[in-house]
């Protein structure tokens, strides 16, 4: 069974990142094309993905240190939640892999996303959508060599940050049930 | 597990007292049903120092602490003065003028009464509304107005009672 933050991933942040796929399109296929429009939607889309798999990402953290504090007694729980919670590097900084490992071992686990392959060409996609959206959140002028900012790059993209989603719910999940002896979720 | 879809019981801003702790804080975010049985998770900024404690924690394990209402400020001589129940930026005041039995006089006329009763506002925005009671004959008659419609009258002091030796002293000089 998924985690509330992959369904809220599934249910609310894919919709509403469709709805700026929609709008790139439609400014893509505008005769005759605005230039400047479809570069400040691009933009737009590359910072909103990022945030998205990035709010993804904390909510994960979230449940999971609130699943942990909810079997011990209440006295520790407080305690236990800012625990987790203190100098979370996904609170402010880009969703990157080392990010992601950095607060993920607070659950006393090295998470190891290449375990499945398919996850590699996926951490690179995540690589190269952190570096675009640096350039585009701070209006970058060196821009990344070799990957290029389009509709379709964006698309693959967003389906690696949904590949990732889906294999962080799992691997929690079965880091969870096997340090808790109960399903998690 | 099964999902209990709640509406979440403390909105951003609020001041909370975390349980089993001594910790106090404000509520800085709503993070969603993410605790298990769907209970709404808040995140929760603590004063401290040298920089501010954050916690995330489930809607049952705190307590809202009641704030006061904000205290009007004191208008200076120098200041315009301003109607009753108006603020300095026009908009009306959010908390009673007046009490219950406090005199007033209503704008523009010469009618004298007591508030009566006070109707709480429906909106934030909205005004109290005060029921005056103005003595007339054969019946007092009564009005409902907004704080701007009418001026506090003081009430005259009132007249010292005797203490029970003047009264004794009193009565033994009528009796001689």
């Amino acid at each position: 069974m998924p985690s509330v933050s992959l369904l809220f991933w599934q249910n609310d942040r894919m919709p509403r990142l469709q709805q700026i796929d929609h709008q790139c399109a439609t400014s893509l296929a505008a005769v005759p094309q605005n230039v400047h429009l479809i570069d400040e939607n691009l933009r737009g889309y590359v910072v909103l993905l990022s945030a998205h798999f990035q709010g993804f990402c904390r909510d994960l953290c979230t449940e999971c240190a609130q699943v942990i504090a909810s079997k011990r007694r209440p006295s520790l729980r407080a305690m236990i939640r800012e625990h987790f919670v203190a100098h979370r590097k996904l609170d402010h900084g880009n969703p990157t892999y080392e990010s992601l490992k950095a607060d993920f071992r607070r659950f006393g686990f090295i998470l190891d996303l290449t375990v499945d392959p398919a996850n590699q060409p996926r951490l690179a996609d995540l690589s190269a959508l952190n570096m675009w959206r640096n350039v585009a959140a701070h209006q970058g002028t060196t821009i990344p060599v070799g990957i290029l900012l389009n509709l379709p790059s964006l698309r693959n993209w967003q389906s690696s940050c949904d590949g990732l989603a889906t294999s962080l719910d799992a691997i929690l999940y079965n880091h969870l049930r096997k340090i808790l002896r109960r399903v998690p979720w | 597990m099964a999902v209990k879809k709640t509406l979440p019981l403390f909105q951003i801003g609020d001041r909370v007292k975390i349980h089993y702790s001594d910790w106090k804080g404000r509520i800085v975010e709503y993070r969603g049903p993410l605790a298990p049985g769907g209970r709404h998770v808040y995140r929760v900024r603590i004063p401290d120092k040298p920089k501010p404690i954050y916690i995330e924690l489930p809607e049952d394990e705190m307590t809202a602490i009641p704030t006061r209402p904000k205290a009007k400020p004191i208008p200076s001589v120098s200041q315009t003065p301003q109607t009753p129940g108006q603020q300095g930026d026009g908009t009306t005041a959010t908390f009673p003028f007046f009490r219950k039995g406090d005199r007033v006089e209503i704008r523009d006329t010469k009618w004298r009464g007591r508030i009566v009763d006070l109707r709480i506002p429906s909106a934030p925005e909205r005004a109290y509304v005060y029921r005056v009671r103005v003595p007339a004959a054969p019946r007092s008659i009564y009005v409902e107005l907004p704080a701007n419609y009418l001026v506090a009258i003081p009430s005259p002091a009132k007249k010292k009672s005797r203490s029970a030796a003047q009264r004794r002293v009193r009565d033994e000089r009528k009796d001689k």
